[in-house]
């Protein structure tokens, strides 16, 4: 299971997304597979910090994404997408791109 | 020596397709460049992004903030992924280059402006193709007694309304630099176009002599082209690059055309997705460096561009068959550079918003927010990176702490790079940057131009043509 898998899966089950059918894993290596060498090796680690480290440094939290209070993964959440900093909402980007994808994959056209 | 080509042409994009077309069709021998592949038209936008926009999408500036830069790499350059927004040169700035530029001929660039609009086949949106978020906007600003608001002109013959000219247009109605001019071109045969293939160095011609191409193509080999002329069009965050190698100042000067849109919520079903997304337009005639126009991403894509995350972006993503959106850019004067620390394709893109900018993108998320809300959203949402983003009343908006606004908190993007290698500054008006060495895309392009660029950049790369072949075309 890869860094990026894990935050994906934890993501899901916070905004309330199903698995996708061909699961975490397959769908996010087709979405990682076009994109540059630099932005699939920097993905694993953005992720890794999000789940691991962005709790404690945001919300003073020691606890991973997974096990924080719903209203805690929003805010959190809100903290790296309203980031200033453009090197921070340039690397949360990095995460989104594949995991967003996978995540609303089965939500096309507001379904 | 023999010439390999009359001229190497590197791009296929709004500048390097016109050029080559035009040449070859004087007569000249023609080799162009691709590093790009050929597109298809894909049912995923974000696949289409991943696959033809340079760098997957990620190419980006930072500055006072975060700012996006949208070009393409495939066959027929970014305009393979445009709106198909065929606007013509600004007058004030045509006016402006025939004063303060020597040489250049505005008579002659006016002729070349109509020629394009002629080639791309350009008509106006018909009303009942418009996509809804454009119905929705033109009816709250005729209810806030706004006029002005037209349907745009787009380079397009039997567009069905499919809304996705952004992702490879699926029915090839759009009309691109590819369609218009590179194939009916490569019908010469004086053209060869080498797919794969990508410029390494362009060679300045020495005491009369050829230019020359290093090239690479697709398995690395490698290989030099001896020509008459080297036409750099690779686009303005690239040709920089070339230029620079041959001891050019090219780099600074960018314009970006910072643009953003606003998200709207309404009760009846919109599906914006339905019908031309850049169907319409209007200006601000108290802030003339303002340009609305539509914008509308397909549900796949709207998860990236909605600011909002969390269980927030969820509920606009469940609501997205009702939710309706519009853009605006801004002529603006901020300025950037590119640096290549990497390499042609890694830009390093430094970008000031200038303050004046931030105040006009605050003033258009306003009008049209506005607008939105009259026509009767429930709901509009921002484009900026704060938690306060959402807005349900005009008193609310009227109440917003605007000046609070950062250029670091906009959720922007540029379309539009242009003026690395300014006209008049760069080069001259004979679009020379050195013996032999030209330069035809949007890095020519003088100053912000403040209308879409694609009309501008093919009227450019005509007049070269023109020149090159000796006034025979
Ligand atoms: C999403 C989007 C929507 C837009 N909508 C509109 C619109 O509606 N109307 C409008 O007027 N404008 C629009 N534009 C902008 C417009 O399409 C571009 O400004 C225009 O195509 C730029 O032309 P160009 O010749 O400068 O470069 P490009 O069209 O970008 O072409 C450059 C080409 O050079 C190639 N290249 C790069 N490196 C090399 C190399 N080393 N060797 C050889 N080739 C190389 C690239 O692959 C590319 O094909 C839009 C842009 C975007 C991103
Ligand atoms: S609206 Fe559809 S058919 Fe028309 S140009 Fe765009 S993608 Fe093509």
């Amino acid at each position: 299971m890869s860094a990026l898998g894990d935050f994906a899966r934890a993501y899901a089950a916070h905004a309330g997304l199903p698995e996708p059918e061909i699961g975490f894993e397959a769908e996010l290596a087709a979405r990682q597979a076009p994109l540059p060498l630099w932005a699939r090796l920097s993905a694993g680690p953005c992720a890794l910090a999000a789940r691991w480290l962005a709790p404690l440094v945001f919300l003073g939290r020691p606890a991973r994404f997974d096990d924080l209070e719903p209203a805690n993964k929003d805010a959190l959440l809100a903290r790296l997408q309203f980031a200033r900093a453009p090197l921070l909402r340039g690397a949360f980007l990095l995460i989104k791109i594949p995991v967003l994808g996978a995540c609303y994959a089965s939500r096309r056209k507001g379904a | 020596m023999k010439p390999d080509f009359d001229f190497v042409v590197a791009g296929t994009g709004a500048g390097g397709a016109a050029a080559a077309a035009r040449l070859a069709e004087g007569g000249a021998r023609v080799a162009v460049l691709e590093p790009g592949p050929r597109a298809t038209p894909q049912p995923d936008g974000t696949r289409a992004v991943a696959l033809y926009y340079a760098n997957a999408g990620l190419t980006a500036g930072f500055g006072n903030g975060l700012f996006p830069v949208a070009v393409g790499r495939t066959v027929g350059g970014t305009t393979t992924i445009n709106s198909g927004t065929c606007l013509r040169p600004p007058i004030d700035a045509v006016a402006r280059w025939e004063r303060t530029i020597p040489g250049f001929d505005a008579a002659a660039f006016r002729a070349d402006v109509e020629d394009v609009w002629r080639t791309l086949r350009v008509k106006t949106v018909p009303a009942e193709r418009a996509g809804a978020s454009t119905q929705l906007l033109f009816r709250g600003l005729e209810r806030l007694g706004v006029s002005g608001a037209h349907y745009l002109d787009r380079a397009e013959d039997g567009c069905a309304g499919d809304g996705r000219c952004c992702f490879v247009c699926p029915s090839g109605a759009k009309a691109t630099a590819a369609s218009a001019f590179l194939e009916p071109a490569l019908k010469t045969g004086n053209v060869e176009l080498k797919a794969g293939w990508r410029l390494v160095e362009a060679i300045p011609a020495r005491r009369g002599g050829l230019a020359g191409a290093r090239v690479a193509g697709p398995n690395g080999e490698r290989r030099t082209l001896g020509a008459r002329g080297v036409i750099l069009a690779c686009g303005s965050l690239a040709t920089p690059y070339f230029l620079r190698r041959i001891g050019a100042s090219a780099g600074d000067g960018l314009t970006i055309h910072p643009a953003a849109k606003v998200f709207a919520r309404f009760d009846e079903t919109v599906e914006g997705w339905r019908g031309v997304p850049q169907a319409g337009g209007f200006l601000d005639p108290e802030a003339p460096r303002l340009r609305f126009e539509g914008a509308f991403v397909p549900p796949e894509m709207a998860p990236l561009t909605i600011p909002l995350e969390g269980r927030r972006l969820r509920a606009w993503i469940e609501a997205y068959a009702n939710v309706a959106s519009f853009g605006f850019l801004v002529r603006d004067a901020g300025r950037g550079s590119v640096l290549h620390p990497v390499g042609a394709d890694m830009p390093f893109i430094r970008y000031t918003l200038a303050d004046e900018d931030l105040r006009l993108m605050t003033r258009g998320m306003r009008t049209v927010a506005r607008a939105y809300l009259a026509a009767g959203a429930r709901k509009v949402l921002l484009p900026l990176n704060r938690p306060d983003n959402e807005i349900e009343t005009p008193r609310a908006l009227d109440a917003f702490d605007w000046e609070s606004v950062r250029a670091a908190e906009l959720q922007l993007m540029g379309f539009h790079p242009l003026g690395t290698a300014g006209l008049g500054r760069v080069v001259g008006s004979d679009l020379a940057a050195a013996p032999g060495v030209y330069v035809c895309d949007g890095s020519v392009v003088p100053e912000s131009l403040g209308v879409n660029p694609q009309v501008t950049i093919y009227a450019f790369a005509l007049g070269l043509a023109r020149r090159l072949l000796g006034g025979r075309a």
